[in-house]
């Protein structure tokens, strides 16, 4: 036996104890490499194998060989058949004709499960494609016809299959302009551009598409794509063709030949001949590739495809002179068509099934995180409606956001130059752009109605501006608002969304989210002074927040996801606060979600232009406390924020009573058993963003303040910092009283 | 589902469960013995491979007893239902199988005679179908777990009044518990019905064994597979049937032949193995019934161990004429006590495909796994 290196010796034991095969024989081979050759039983039903052989020619024994490498298990051993094996079963990979047969053994890339499986696995699946290529097994047309294998092509066309395919011209061919790019050796070529064409040619048709364009190292021309239609067989239309054949086409004589079985001879010959006749008044220094497709019918649609007709698209160098210009020996080379870049491409390539686009999403904020955000739902072929950002690119901007800084311009806009490469995804369709602060935004102004007074818009602020939250909370449209902004120095994070009708609104679900942080110990003090800050320039307003790229990312891929989810499911009823917490190993990330109900919004009795609002999750412990005391006065503390800005106070949460406090029919007294302790408690926990603002207490009946209310509110004046709320919590909604006093 | 009909190594006796396309299941016959050295436990086997029904009680559809001797029924009574369902003991382990119909020769109408020493199992089939019987005579053709088919007439006109549930000689079964399969038939060859009492003595002696012609079919091909299955049916058994065939034996031909009576010599001729030995001469008529093998064909002996001795059944002698049978045909004989080997039995499981019988492969102990290198479980895929 020849010598084999350690790990053929390896795959020679392991073909010898395939249960199917026996005789294995090897061969060193001239240049390298080594040939085993082994019988493989097909294992074929008993009527068959007494006759010989399949109804598909497969017999009972066939003689496998292995090809390997003399670098194997670099590259992976290649299995042939006999030449004379039965070449129209499908998954049979492209050869010549009267060369042994490479069956298509593999899905996929047989070095891959060579790695991952094993080179056993590859023997074993020659043994189960020889028995399905015994009964006509190799190809289940459930999911469509499997289309002629493409899989080493130098030569790439951008086209809609299905398109191409709604516009045929029985017997005829038709015209498509394209671009055709090519280097100097021409071993590669790439189409695209698709546009209409003439119906025939003319001699300046062809004077224009062989005048070569150079740009760089490139040639570039106006060319054609040729597709040859089969003729038509009366009412039955184009022939069938239910035949699978391995491409054997490599010039043109192939490709006529292949033509004529398929039904497309006339339609090509007819092409030929008035090529033949326009080019002998065209005159053309060098020859320039041309795309021929024959388009043929199959018995179903093609695999992920509408159409029945499957393009057989073959690159052919032309040169216009007198005589023929496809000759016979005319190099023709296979062409994969890609399909073009499209919002359905990159759905399918993202695994988005659904075909409806259920929302309108905007941007306010397109710096690192806004343009992350943007880039996700832009790749999973969802335009953003409007970009509204009234910052430049610096240089330092390169450090995290998603444009590259070959796309920044010294003076750009971050929107504006963010639209400009969005748009690239979408055949040049930009979001509308604002390029200045979100405040002066006209959302009457018809180019921004539209998406602003849509219900089912989300506007995604990633500034984390208090100022633009607030701006928002109050601006008069009716797309939702929804917030991402990262913490404490990239180390949390929160997402938020407005409900139905924008309740709860932006600034209650921020501080909703607040206390979630509180609960979770991730609730802190801005980080102020030096240690937060990086100079980027001279001058007090050029600083950034230390974080790195990846930091963003965590973030901005589950603020994409979730945006992605509302492309699919449409907006929620109910508002949504998240908050993230970035492991200490920065790199896990953790999302906790609450669907939050609406906010409710007591009537501040004196009026003195505050407003207070009631969180859905103290309103529910209030309402719970109410449920266990139907019969009697019931109370707590209540808790939340305060801006003294807007006069607005925010309820996010209620502590239960003190156990001496007493509940009787009417009246509450709020006891003090351990209450100044956990009143420290919180306050603490809150960092100085959330702290206790006063009491609850309920009512029996529908009213408001009592004068022992008042009383209480004019006591508690000065007591708390800034603003002390007593709320009233009522069986038709809540009163309060607000004291103030800075 | 791809049709199957499986051989269970039962040493000198039968067990054999067909599965439809449509995925119906029908049993031939059982003899389970006691799992132990050498005894494989192919009810366990069996049970791996039936459906549950709503109330997770396996169940066969079918359960064919060619004739009610013991190495054909043994364990009935321990590992199937019998009785009317509304008794069925859920709390059993296993859970017993449920018959959904019953397919009995007519011996059950007749009286233990010194032919017919019936053995406990036997009796409880005799018993269960007679029950059966009673409920049709009463109610009409029953629901699945009630149901059953008598197979041939019996005598004196016992069975003239079975009506919709008999199948006569010559008739053909193209349905399951009722309901008609696009891919199978049976045509039933015997039991014969006696011309005389002396014919009938003559039957009796000779194993009255249901005898069928099974067509399994697949896909566009209705007769992909055709099953002669024929119990202990013996030599005058095999006469009668080249008599009534010869001139249309397509009724007899098969992919898949299961040797009767275990790879008997009496199937094949009238004379003592045991006592002529190689002078022992084959019935030409006898083996002309058994040798319709069509291009192909398979025929299993389910039997013990066939070794060159005087033991009869199995007989080396009849082996080697089925043989003979098979290589005239390009096929191939097994021996169910011999798969994979002797001292590792296994189900011999045949796929039924438009190209006739395609042994389902097994390899022994694992070596393919190994050898594949996947014993602990593939790379992950990874994407980039």
């Amino acid at each position: 036996m020849t010598k084999l290196n350690a790990q053929m010796e390896d795959a020679v034991q392991q073909l010898m104890r395939h249960p199917s095969v026996s005789n294995v024989t090897v061969q060193e081979k001239p240049g390298g490499g080594v040939v085993v050759t082994a019988d493989f039983d097909t294992n074929l039903p008993s009527t068959w194998r007494a006759q010989g052989a399949s109804p598909t020619g497969v017999r009972p024994v066939e003689t496998v060989e292995f090809e390997f490498p003399s670098d194997y298990p670099l590259r992976a051993p290649v299995p042939t058949l006999r030449p004379d094996f039965n070449r129209t079963l499908p998954h049979i990979n492209p050869h010549r004709k009267g060369d042994r047969v490479p069956p298509c053994t593999i899905f996929g890339g047989t070095l891959e499960v060579l790695h991952s499986e094993g080179v056993y696995r590859l023997y074993d699946q020659v043994a189960v494609w020889l028995e399905n290529a015994a009964e006509n097994k190799l190809i289940d047309n459930g999911p469509g016809w499997e289309p002629m294998r493409r899989d080493s092509c130098a030569d790439f066309l951008e086209v809609d299959d299905d398109e191409v395919a709604k516009v045929l011209t029985p017997g005829n061919a038709k015209l498509y302009r394209i671009h055709i790019t090519w280097p100097d050796d021409s071993a590669v070529s790439f189409g695209w551009g698709k546009r209409t064409g003439p119906s025939t040619l003319t001699p300046s048709e062809l004077a224009k598409a062989t005048a070569v364009v150079r740009v760089q190292e490139w040639n570039v021309v106006g060319s054609f794509f040729v597709v040859c239609c089969p003729e038509a067989n009366g009412a039955e239309g184009p022939k069938v063709v239910d035949q699978y054949q391995p491409d054997s086409v490599t010039n043109y004589s192939d490709l006529k030949l292949l033509a004529d079985q398929v039904g497309c001879g006339q339609a090509l010959a007819r092409f030929a001949a008035n090529l033949d006749a326009v080019s002998r008044s065209v005159s053309s220094k060098q020859s320039v590739p041309i795309y021929l497709a024959l388009a043929v019918r199959r018995p179903t649609h093609l695999i992920g495809l509408k159409s029945d007709y499957e393009l057989l698209t073959y690159r052919v160098d032309i040169r216009p002179q007198q005589g023929a210009v496809l000759t016979d020996d005319a190099p023709a080379r296979p062409v994969l068509l890609t399909t073009p870049l499209s919002p359905a491409l990159l759905r399918q390539a993202s695994g988005i099934e659904t075909e409806q686009v259920r929302i309108e999403l905007g941007l306010v904020g397109c710096g690192s995180l806004g343009s992350k955000v943007a880039t996700h739902v832009a790749r999973a072929g969802y335009a953003p409606k409007v970009l509204v950002d009234n910052d430049g690119f610096l240089p330092h901007n390169a450090a995290r956001h998603a444009l590259f800084p070959s796309q920044f311009r010294r003076v750009g806009n971050k929107a504006k130059q963010l639209a400009g490469e969005l748009g690239e995804f979408f055949e040049g369709r930009k979001p509308t752009v604002f390029d200045r602060s979100i405040r002066l935004l006209p959302f009457e102004d018809k180019k921004f109605n539209a998406f602003f007074s849509n219900e089912n818009a989300a506007l995604l602020n990633t500034t984390g501006s208090h100022s633009v939250r607030y701006f928002l909370n109050d601006a008069p449209f009716r797309a939702r608002v929804m917030e991402a902004c990262l913490l404490n120095l990239g180390s949390a994070a929160v997402m938020t969304l407005e409900g139905a009708g924008r309740n709860p609104s932006t600034t209650d679900l921020m501080a909703h989210t607040f206390e979630r942080l509180r609960e979770n110990g991730l609730l802190q003090r801005p980080v102020t002074g030096h240690e937060g800050t990086v100079g980027v320039g001279v001058g007090c307003n050029s600083v950034t927040l230390p974080m790195t790229d990846g930091n963003i990312s965590l973030v901005a891929a589950g603020v994409g996801q979730t945006a992605l989810r509302l492309f699919e499911d449409g907006l929620p009823e109910l508002g949504c606060a998240s908050i993230a917490k970035i492991g200490s190993d920065k790199m896990s990330v953790e999302w906790l979600h609450d669907a939050v109900g609406r906010t409710h919004i007591a009537g501040v009795a004196d009026s003195n232009a505050w407003s207070v609002r009631v969180l859905d999750a103290a309103h529910r412990k209030m309402c719970a406390d109410v449920a266990a005391h139907p019969r009697v006065e019931t109370g707590g503390v209540v808790v939340g924020r305060v801006s003294a800005t807007l006069r607005e106070i925010t309820i996010v949460d209620v502590l239960d009573a003190p156990p001496d406090s007493k509940r009787a029919p009417n009246a509450f007294t709020l006891g003090v058993a351990g209450l100044s302790e956990r009143i420290d408690a919180y306050d603490k926990s809150g960092q100085g963003v959330l702290w206790c603002l006063g009491t609850w207490h309920s009512h029996l009946q529908a009213f408001g303040p009592s004068s022992t209310d008042v009383a209480t509110a004019n006591k508690l004046k000065g007591s708390i910092a800034g603003a002390v709320v007593l709320l009233i919590h009522r069986p038709d909604g809540y009163s309060a009283l607000v004291r103030d006093e800075f | 589902m791809t049709p199957e009909i499986t051989f269970y190594p039962v040493g000198n006796g039968d067990m054999t469960l067909i599965k439809l396309e449509s995925g119906a299941t029908i049993l031939i016959d059982i003899n389970i013995r006691t799992p132990g050295e050498g005894i494989r436990d192919v009810a366990k086997d069996l049970r791996d491979e039936l459906k549950t029904d709503e109330k997770g009680r396996p169940y066969v559809d079918v359960m064919v007893l060619s004739h009610p001797d013991q190495d054909h029924c043994r364990g009935l009574e321990a590992e199937f239902h019998l009785g009317p369902l509304s008794d069925y003991n859920d709390n059993n382990k296993p859970k017993k199988i449920v018959i959904r119909e019953m397919w009995s020769s007519p011996l059950v109408f007749r009286r233990a005679s010194k032919n017919h020493t019936l053995s406990g199992d036997a009796k409880a089939w005799n018993c269960e179908a007679k029950r059966r019987v009673a409920l049709f005579r009463k109610n009409g053709i029953g629901v699945n777990g009630d149901r059953v088919i008598v197979l041939g007439e019996d005598k004196d006109g016992k069975t003239d009044d079975l009506g919709a549930i008999l199948v006569k000689q010559d008739q053909t079964i193209t349905k399951v518990c009722g309901v008609y399969q696009t891919n199978f038939s049976a045509l039933l060859l015997a039991p014969m019905l006696a011309d005389d009492e002396e014919e009938d003595a003559e039957l009796s002696k000779n194993e009255s064994s249901v005898i069928l012609n099974y067509s399994i079919g697949v896909g566009n091909t209705p007769n992909a597979v055709k099953f002669l299955s024929g119990g202990d049916a013996e030599v005058a058994i095999w006469e009668r049937q080249w008599a009534r065939h010869k001139k249309n034996v397509g009724v007899l031909q098969y992919n898949l032949l299961s040797t009767p009576h275990h790879c008997s010599w009496h199937t094949l001729s009238w004379d003592s193995w045991s006592e002529l030995r190689r002078k022992a001469k084959v019935s030409a008529d006898a083996r002309s019934a058994l040798s319709q093998a069509l291009p192909g064909a398979t025929i299993v002996a389910s039997s013990n161990v066939i070794k060159d001795d005087d033991v009869d059944p199995p007989c080396i002698r009849a082996k080697e004429e089925y043989e003979a049978i098979a290589k005239e045909a390009k096929g191939e004989f097994w021996n169910t006590s011999a798969y994979l080997s002797e001292d590792d039995q296994q189900p011999l499981t045949f796929e039924v495909s438009e190209g006739g019988l395609k042994r389902v492969k097994k390899s022994k102990g694992g070596v393919a796994s190994s050898a594949a290198g996947v014993g602990l479980g593939m790379q992950p895929h990874m994407h980039g």
